[in-house]
């Protein structure tokens, strides 16, 4: 029995060697610990470990609070005037094309009133040759009793015209549907 | 209310503004049958109902037809159909300028 009981305490004596430096010796005895062991273990350097700083460094550091705000406003500022002198200068250019459009005016009215006449008048031909044989059809014949000049419409001035430049004239311009 | 005029009693223009084409338009833009409509309500204003469409019905024909352009329509109409009868019947071929060939001078 003893014999077999130091074979056993060898056996686990081995097993356990590398756990730590006061190591236990567990077994189904009892605790038994290990002192003076020659382990090798992973210690500090000789003289310690170099100083670290581990308190708290949270240190004072870019512009207050007010000067951010004063920044951002003082920024903001300097917009809203860069901004005025820009809208007032627009302001004097639109004015400007204004200008122009009054000074062009009776130039693009002249041409307008010319090519409306020159309109009617080809239609008015054209009214005469193909209406012809017609019975009983006054060429010419305006369609209002009194004799002041009406403002032909766009159909009138199109008539005999392609259907696309009604169109186009009606609705040229127009972007949205 | 017709005899009691509360508007002008009151000095307040509610609606007053927009009953005729012929007042006061914003950005002095005149409407399209100011003139016709001018001329009917001279013609008609102040005689009566039953004698101005008796008297007026000549401004009052003219002030339909510049709204609705009903016969200008129908004239045109004519046209068109006397014109596409006798293309078809080989007669008439339009000039260079109706087909939209000739180049666009103002």
């Amino acid at each position: 029995m003893w014999g077999r009981w130091s074979a056993a305490t060898v056996f686990l004596y081995q097993r356990r060697r590398v756990s730590s430096g006061t190591s236990l010796a567990c077994f189904g005895g009892g605790w038994r610990k290990m002192a003076g062991s020659k382990v090798k273990q992973d210690m500090p350097p000789p003289g310690g470990y170099a100083p670290f700083d581990y308190k708290r460094n949270l240190p004072k550091r870019g512009l207050s609070g007010y000067s951010m705000f004063g920044i951002g406003i003082g920024i903001m500022v300097f917009g809203y005037w860069r901004l005025f002198k820009w809208n007032r200068e627009r302001r004097r250019l639109q004015i400007e094309e204004l200008e122009a459009r009054i000074a062009l005016m009776p130039l693009l009215q002249a041409e307008h009133d010319r090519r409306t006449l020159r309109m009617l008048r080809e239609n008015l031909e054209e009214e005469v040759v193909i209406m012809k044989d017609v019975p009983g059809w006054k060429v010419g014949e305006s369609v209002f009793h009194t004799d002041r000049w009406v403002t032909p419409l766009s159909e009138e001035l199109f008539n005999l015209r392609p259907r696309e430049e009604l169109l186009h004239k009606r609705f040229g311009f127009l972007w949205y549907v | 209310m017709p005899f009691v005029d509360l508007q002008s009693r009151l000095g307040i223009n509610l609606d007053r503004w927009l009953l005729l084409q012929s007042g006061e338009q914003p950005n002095k833009r005149a409407a399209r049958c100011h003139a016709f409509e001018k001329e009917w309500i001279e013609c008609s204003h102040g005689i009566g109902q039953t004698r101005a469409k008796k008297e007026c019905q000549l401004e009052f024909e003219d002030f339909y037809e510049c709204m609705h352009r009903q016969k200008t329509h129908e004239r045109l109409h004519a046209i068109r159909q006397q014109r596409d009868k006798l293309i078809k019947e080989g007669k008439y071929t339009p000039p260079s300028h109706h087909t939209g060939k000739a180049e666009q001078t103002p």
